[in-house]
């Protein structure tokens, strides 16, 4: 302790040269607290969006097959009509077929306005049935949800996403409201608990802000067509289902349900216009991303310390170069070779641990700028700080043993000798 | 007959050059006894400064036995020869070698620092200032180094080579950047120390004047002694 303190005092006798030493390990820790903390938000948005998307699903979504994107991309102005993606029957034939399936929970979109108060919002609409809140882990916040009897009796109720209540009823409860979508009269029965990005894209990323009516009221209301209008042109569509979350019973079954979910569709389907997803499958690709995210940045970190290190090393060569002297002065007042190493080992650990705590507030600092500006909540992994710190002692251990030995060897009498 | 503080018998030191070994010191026997002021002449380069490091455990011989307070020294290790050093060895320096970022205190408290001197009692801080009043510097605390004239850093260096109460003192050239007056002043220190302490004062200078003041003479010339 003494000998820190000494080395402190030391260090302190020549503060901007001390100061300077210590950037480079300011900038290396401040480098990796930062870089730490962007993992770890990377890493936490992955498991929030697995989580959100449910641990025991497995998401089977209609996707639109090669020829449409390309009549799409060409922008014919001729009108067309086209049929694709996951049909009740699928549902059906799945929830035959596939005994571990506990649930099946259906998602249409309908691109129908969505009226209140005389003011359209920009609200998606989707046909859903009364297990959509427990498969999805989204609660209901005031009301309740659709009921099994509201999809039997394809009743004009609806459901509202928190942010699509506030934006249509922004004063006054919803319940009981009538809202008019695509012309026809529904009554709120809910609003939905907020629930933040499913992490997908398409019209389903927003949970919170979609109108929630029952599946079957969905078909009896519109119809199995959905028409979209352009100039002069129209573009009609029979979709039954966007989206399907197949629950399983077991999620040791999750595998397997995928795989044979995914044989069944392709017997079923003549064109790639359906696509299976397990967010657990989807966890792993991103942990591997991020394993290799994590190796870049612990190698910029290395090098970052290591320039760091080297500039420690440099400035306590010079140092020792300079104090030549008083090295001579130490070893005349009964300092032994290993004292003098012990010393300047020492004072490059001290340089380096002031360093590292400086630059894990640095870091910190920069890590919060950074969150402020890409507007993403900054979490920090726990260990990083004494990693970092650890690491940066380290650092002054190592890179400071070298000008310390050769400070430790000097000849006393040269070191003593004026020229 | 008492035995002699330090003795050196058939000691050489021989700096190995490129250019061939340099023999700084050649078959030195020399004794110096307990409380006995001697000072080394010669020309420059007779080997006067290798002779006092060497007496002073900063340097080894290349061959040859040396003696301190009836201890081999030669077969010593580094941390038997630094803690000896440190507790019977005072150094004084031509160039004073104090450190300039500290007070005249701590310079002389630092003489503490590998010796592990305890001041037998006394707090070192106290035994510090003692030594620092019996120099002559009492209105001088605080201040650093640079602040002090060539004579009063002198006094500093005798007041740290002072404080782990040292048998023997070392001195190299302690004058040779001192006016007369301070020059005269110091001396009259170490003749003190000698006379009225007990303490082996051994110092190289190159003012014969000033050397024949002192008890005892060595003259050495090509790394030899010619008399003694």
């Amino acid at each position: 302790m003494k000998l820190f303190f000494e080395s402190w005092q030391n260090l302190m006798l020549h503060k901007t040269r001390s100061g300077l030493a210590a950037l480079g390990i300011i900038f290396g820790v401040a480098s990796v607290i930062c870089m730490l903390s962007i993992s770890e938000v990377a890493r936490q948005d992955v498991i929030g969006r697995m989580e959100r998307m449910g641990l025991k699903n497995v998401i089977v979504d209609s996707i639109k097959p090669d020829r449409l994107r390309r009549r799409e991309r060409q922008g014919s102005d001729e009108s067309w009509s086209a049929r694709y993606g996951i049909t009740r029957t699928d549902l059906e034939v799945l929830a035959d077929n596939v005994p571990a399936i506990e649930s099946i929970v259906p998602m249409r979109v309908m691109f129908k306005d969505v009226v209140a108060n005389l003011r359209v919002s920009d609200i998606t609409v989707v046909g859903t049935t009364a297990a959509y809140s427990s498969v999805m882990e989204h609660a209901v916040d005031s009301g309740r949800f659709l009921s099994n009897v509201d999809e039997a009796s394809a009743s004009a109720v609806c459901v509202l996403g928190y942010d699509a209540a506030r934006e249509i009823f922004p004063l006054v409860s919803p319940i009981n409201e009538v809202v008019k979508v695509g012309g026809i009269h529904f009554t709120v029965i809910g609003v939905m608990e907020k629930k933040g990005s499913t992490g997908t894209t398409g019209a389903l990323a927003d949970p919170d802000n979609i109108a929630y009516v029952p599946f079957a009221t969905s078909f009896a209301r519109y119809g199995k067509m959905q028409v979209r209008r352009g100039q002069g042109t129209s573009e009609v569509t029979e979709l039954e289902v966007n989206r399907a979350v197949l629950r399983v019973k077991n999620g040791d079954l999750l595998l397997p349900v995928a795989q044979i979910a995914e044989n069944l569709l392709e017997k079923r389907h003549h064109q790639e216009d359906v696509s299976v997803t397990v967010p657990l499958e989807l966890l792993a690709e991103q942990r591997q991303a991020e394993r290799i995210f994590r190796w870049v940045m612990a190698s910029l970190a290395a090098i970052s310390l290591l320039v760091g290190g080297v500039g420690i090393m440099n400035i306590m060569l010079a140092n020792m170069a300079e104090r030549r002297q008083e090295i001579g002065l130490r070893r005349a007042l009964g300092a032994t070779q290993n004292e003098i190493t012990s010393l300047f080992v020492s004072e490059s650990t001290v340089l380096c641990a002031v360093g590292g705590l400086l630059g894990m507030a640095v870091g910190a600092a920069l890590a919060q700028g950074i969150g402020f500006l890409a507007q993403w909540e900054v979490v920090y992994q726990p260990l990083s700080f004494p990693f970092a710190f650890g690491v940066s002692v380290l650092t002054g251990l190592l890179f400071g043993t070298l000008p310390a030995v050769k400070a430790a060897r000097l000849d006393p009498v040269l070191a003593l000798r004026v020229e | 007959m008492n035995e002699p503080v330090i003795r050196l018998q058939e000691v050489r030191k021989t700096y190995p050059m490129q250019a061939g070994d340099v023999h700084a010191l050649k078959s030195i026997d020399i004794e110096f006894a307990e409380g006995e002021f001697t000072s080394i002449v010669g020309t420059s380069g007779s080997g006067k400064s290798t002779l006092l490091y060497l007496l002073g455990l900063l340097t080894q011989p290349s061959s040859g036995l040396y003696w301190f307070r009836g201890r081999q020294t030669d077969v010593m290790d580094d941390l038997e020869r630094s803690r000896m050093r440190g507790r019977e060895i005072g150094f004084v320096f031509q160039s004073f070698h104090l450190v300039p970022q500290l007070d005249i205190q701590a310079n002389v408290m630092l003489a503490a620092r590998y010796s592990g001197a305890t001041g037998n009692g006394v707090p070192l801080e106290t035994k510090a200032k003692e030594l620092i009043e019996r120099v002559g510097l009492s209105h001088r605390f605080g201040h650093r180094p640079v602040e002090l004239s060539n004579g009063e850093m002198q006094r500093v260096a005798i007041a740290r080579a002072l404080l782990t109460s040292p048998s023997v003192i070392l001195a190299d050239e302690p004058t040779g950047n001192l006016d007369e007056e301070n020059g005269a002043h110091i001396f009259e220190l170490l003749q003190s120390l000698s006379a009225d302490e007990g303490k082996t004062v051994i110092m190289v200078t190159h003012d014969l004047q000033l050397a024949d003041k002192t008890q005892r003479v060595v003259r050495l010339k090509n790394g030899e002694v010619i008399s003694s």
